[in-house]
């Protein structure tokens, strides 16, 4: 008998869960031992008692374990190109990993742009995919970089596989910007945060003025346009206070559909910052409640972290399928790894691009570090349930250098796993008590009386 | 926290509800057999059996003993390949008893359900194409149904025999009303033209013309002296009646006028129409009857209303887009949001007409069933906006949905497993083994001895 059995203790009672099985309930601890029994081969069907029997035969409960998610292929085949185009921007972000916009200008230019699409393109063709991706990304903000955009999208629109082109921006647009982005995007991502005093608060303008007002103007007008788009919200303490409000100005505001939170724990520029274990839990009780606003708005609040409805064994895609260079002509493995000046430039940096066009991959390089993502899912990551849903990890956020060493740390662990238990009894309730694999995002209706 | 006034023994098993309060979760013990029926509709649609006789769906059974308030059950999932109509369904209407809907559908079928038990009672055929729209008189003797055969028909009720073939459109017949008094039928069409017609014979009496795009939804006040009606040519127009003289055309919608609906009172008018720009405050606008002047707006900015209905009481305003999967609740004339009922059975659908019973306990949805083939139709409460059930014919429904359990039996008829909870359809036989006291909330449960089971008739 091939299956993974969780239980995890909530409130004196225990979630049993079964992760590639994505089957969950609530049990007491006789239960979750028959239930572990059962998987260790200890227990047999016949040996259960029968109402027990009668209910996990009802949920299937004796099936094996499908296979585990297929480890991702290590061979460098990207189909998306992610060019990190500026450190300039216009925003000075009170928690802004990158340090951007007070660092000497370095822009990525328009021939490195064109290499970087002809490989990717290329490589997409040669894997019979439909299109590829052409991503504009941060360090600053991209539309700081705004005639090589252009001049790229153009560019990646010639080549004979068609290109999806979106972007991670501010939203601190001008109007002629904004037409042109909705003209000739295919999806963007806004980073905002929520009500203006949280807003202006954290991303300040240079002139110390809050940028609250500037970006709910492209936002609605990227609703009024009907426009792909979804929201990229940074939270801080205090969580509580703060972030369900900001989500429910969100919802209440804008049109988004998709928003995705992810909290700060920096109060420098230029670094990431552990959280403690109370912050921890703060900032997973500030993210459920949000998620119940929205879900009550019909609107999708995810963590990176919490994936409960995915199975996979990478927990992003960007050292696999992507080919990311920055402006200083590296490759790099991260979204983030916008200059050496990173802590884990080191680590993240598999090759260069030459000023003749010509890539260089360290491969060496580049599979050491899918060696030691992988290793840590191994390792680290061997006995929790919620290993096949954060795989890992964002390995920028979940290593820190420590005396000059790196090293796995568990403060997003925390947050991870307790959000992806809390998700799971979202889960089971929406479910009358069983969870088997849907995907929920709207409020159950049991639920709804309250509104009344 | 965990349920206090059970004291179980720890080391017996045990399984538990979950809900969600003010101070956390809330972990409450529950029957294992019932977590079974449950975990069955959550997994497999199991729970209770339905044995069903081949069924015959074509006529009026005539040992149905009439409807009654039967408890309804509620917050069940629910059946996931159940389905009304075997294609969408487009339009629904409640009797002004609330004992009767009628339903059209894509399938070229009306069928008619008894409720609240939600029995399948007949189905009429007859329409050559899609039946775009019913609507019933207030006597509950006829029934009308426009089609994209660019006719009308007309039938008795309750028997379902065809009185009537309008003919006189020469498009899609996309909306019906029938007056309060029951004398006159209005119809709108993708002919852009209305037409009014004399009942129970049928005959024409009137074309309102003026609207310069397909007429697609049309509503008449309950004194009769009012008629107004919603087009893509972006108006809505109040026509007198029974003369048809055109009295305003209201403008205003940036875009497609999609439904238009009148308070029993008569001295409000909904319109529902395509989100529109920046400035607007939202897509549902209210009027005044009978000048026409407008009171308020809400609804999202950026989003477009198709659906209407207007509580008996005139203080409840229901509205749904076509495609989406929720419908919203607002308060009359205020238009502050009360809630929304979304379909929580992780099967979503869409939502094509909604309708409210006379004594606003009950709101029906139509649409289309989880993965677009065949036509849904579920009931809501009202009171708390929590699901209640699906409408289900078992003849269209799907044999091979997951965790379907079908079976021959000796008489032929097959076995099928639908949500704990799930009306028995008319004609066949519950076999779940659910035990007494258990609190299965299966409609028309009895007991047989310490356990029970529903024997063929």
């Amino acid at each position: 008998m091939s299956m993974y059995v969780y239980t995890i203790p909530i409130q004196d009672q225990y979630l049993i869960y079964r992760p590639l099985r994505k089957l969950a309930f609530v049990g007491n601890r006789a239960l979750g031992t028959i239930c572990q029994n059962i998987a260790a081969g200890k227990l047999t069907r016949e040996q259960v008692p029968d109402s027990v029997r009668a209910f996990l035969d009802g949920i299937d409960f004796f099936a094996d374990d499908p296979p585990p998610p297929t480890p991702p292929d290590h061979a460098f085949r990207p189909t998306s190109a992610v060019l990190l185009m500026t450190n300039r921007c216009n925003l000075r972000c009170t928690y802004c990993y990158a340090n951007a916009g007070v660092l000497a200008p370095v822009d990525l230019s328009l021939e490195l742009a064109q290499t970087v699409i002809d490989q990717v393109a290329a490589s997409a063709q040669a894997q019979g995919g439909s299109y590829f991706e052409l991503c504009f990304h941060g360090g600053g903000e991209p539309t700081q970089n705004w005639q090589v955009m252009q001049q790229a999208t153009a560019y990646a629109r010639t080549k004979l596989i068609p290109a999806k082109v979106v972007m991670v921006s501010n939203g601190i647009w001008s109007p002629a910007q904004r037409e042109w982005v909705l003209t000739h995007m295919d999806g963007v991502t806004i980073s905002f945060d929520g009500r203006p005093s949280t807003q202006d608060a954290q991303r300040i303008l240079p002139n110390g003025a809050g940028s609250s007002a500037l970006v709910l103007e492209t936002i609605h007008a990227l609703d009024e346009a009907h426009f792909d788009y979804g929201i990229r919200m940074t939270a801080t303490a205090p969580w509580r206070e703060t972030l369900p409000a900001d989500v429910r100005f969100i919802c209440e505001n804008t049109g988004c559909k998709s928003l995705q939170v992810e909290p700060a724990f920096n109060t420098v520029r230029g670094t990431h910052r552990e959280s403690s274990e109370e912050q921890s839990q703060a900032f997973v009780d500030a993210f459920m409640e949000a998620f119940e606003i929205a879900a009550r708005a019909g609107r999708q609040l995810t963590y990176s972290g919490a994936r409960p409805w995915l199975l996979t064994m990478s927990f992003c895609t960007a050292p696999y399928n992507a080919l990311i260079v920055n402006a200083n002509r590296e490759l790099v493995t991260c979204y983030e790894i916008a200059s050496d000046a990173h802590a884990l430039a080191n680590i993240s940096t598999i090759g260069a691009i030459d000023a003749a066009g010509e890539l260089t991959l360290d491969s060496t390089r580049r599979e050491s570090l899918l060696n030691r993502l992988e290793t840590k899912q191994t390792d680290h990551c061997a006995d929790c349930f919620a290993r096949y849903h954060c795989a890992g990890d964002c390995y920028t956020r979940s290593t820190s250098v420590i005396d000059g060493e790196l090293q796995v740390t568990s403060a997003r662990c925390q947050i991870n796993r307790a959000l992806t238990a809390q998700l799971l009894l979202w889960y089971v309730m929406a479910g009358d008590g069983v969870w088997n694999g849907q995907t929920i995002l709207t409020m159950p209706t049991s639920q709804l009386s309250a509104m009344y | 926290m965990s349920d206090q006034t059970h004291k179980p023994n720890e080391d017996e098993p045990q399984i538990f509800a979950v809900n969600k309060g003010a101070r956390g979760w809330h972990f409450n013990r529950r029957n294992f057999l019932k977590a079974t029926s449950v975990a069955g509709a959550a997994l497999t649609v199991g729970g209770c059996q339905s044995q069903t006789p081949t069924p015959t769906s074509t006529s009026m059974p005539t040992n149905t003993p009439p409807p009654t308030n039967t408890p309804m059950p509620t917050g069940v999932p629910p059946a996931r390949g159940a389905r009304a109509h075997a294609s969408d369904v487009q339009s629904v209407a409640i009797s002004a008893d609330g004992m009767l809907l009628a339903s059209g559908s894509s399938d070229n079928t009306i069928k008619l359900w008894s409720l609240p038990d939600g029995a399948l009672l007949n189905t009429l055929e007859g329409h050559a194409s899609e039946v775009n729209s019913v609507a019933i008189s207030a006597d509950g003797t006829l029934l009308a149904s426009g089609s994209y055969d660019n006719t009308i028909k007309l039938w008795s009720l309750p028997d379902g025999t065809l009185r009537h073939t309008l003919d006189g459109h020469a498009s899609i017949v996309n909306s019906l009303v029938i007056s309060a008094d029951g004398m006159l039928l209005a119809s709108g069409s993708s002919d852009n033209t209305i037409k009014l017609w004399s009942l129970p014979d049928g005959a024409l009496l009137n074309t309102l013309e003026g609207h310069t795009n397909l007429v697609v939804s049309v509503a008449i006040s309950a004194d009769r002296t009012l008629l107004a009606s919603g087009s893509y040519d972006n108006t809505i127009k109040l026509w007198s009646l029974p003369d048809g003289t055109l009295r305003h055309t209201l403008e205003g919608s940036a875009s497609y006028v999609h439904s238009v609906a009148i308070s029993a009172d008569g001295t409000l008018l909904a319109s529902a129409g395509s989100g529109q720009s920046s400035g607007s405050n939202g897509n549902i606008k209210l009027w005044s009857l009978p000048d026409g002047a407008l009171l308020n707006t809400f609804g999202e900015p950026y989003s477009e209303v198709h659906l209407l209905a207007i509580s008996a009481d005139s203080t409840l305003l229901a509205s749904g887009r076509s495609g989406g999967s929720t419908i919203e609740l607002w308060s009359l004339p205020d238009g502050v949001m009360r809630g929304f009922m979304s379909d929580v059975s992780f099967f979503s659908v869409d939502i094509f007409s909604i309708a409210i019973n006379p004594d606003n306990t009950l709101l029906a949805s139509a649409g289309r069933s989880p993965g677009g083939s065949g036509g849904s139709i579920k009931l809501w409460s009202l009171a708390d906006g929590t699901y209640l059930r699906d409408l289900i014919d078992i003849a269209v429904s799907e044999p091979e949905f997951e965790g379907a359990q079908y079976s021959p039996d000796d008489e032929g008829s097959s076995v099928i497993t639908l949500s704990c909870g799930s009306p028995i359809p008319a004609g066949s036989t519950c076999i779940c083994n659910c035990v007494t006291g258990s609190g299965c909330s299966c409609v028309g449960h009895r007991s047989g001895g310490g356990s029970h089971y529903w024997y063929p008739n």
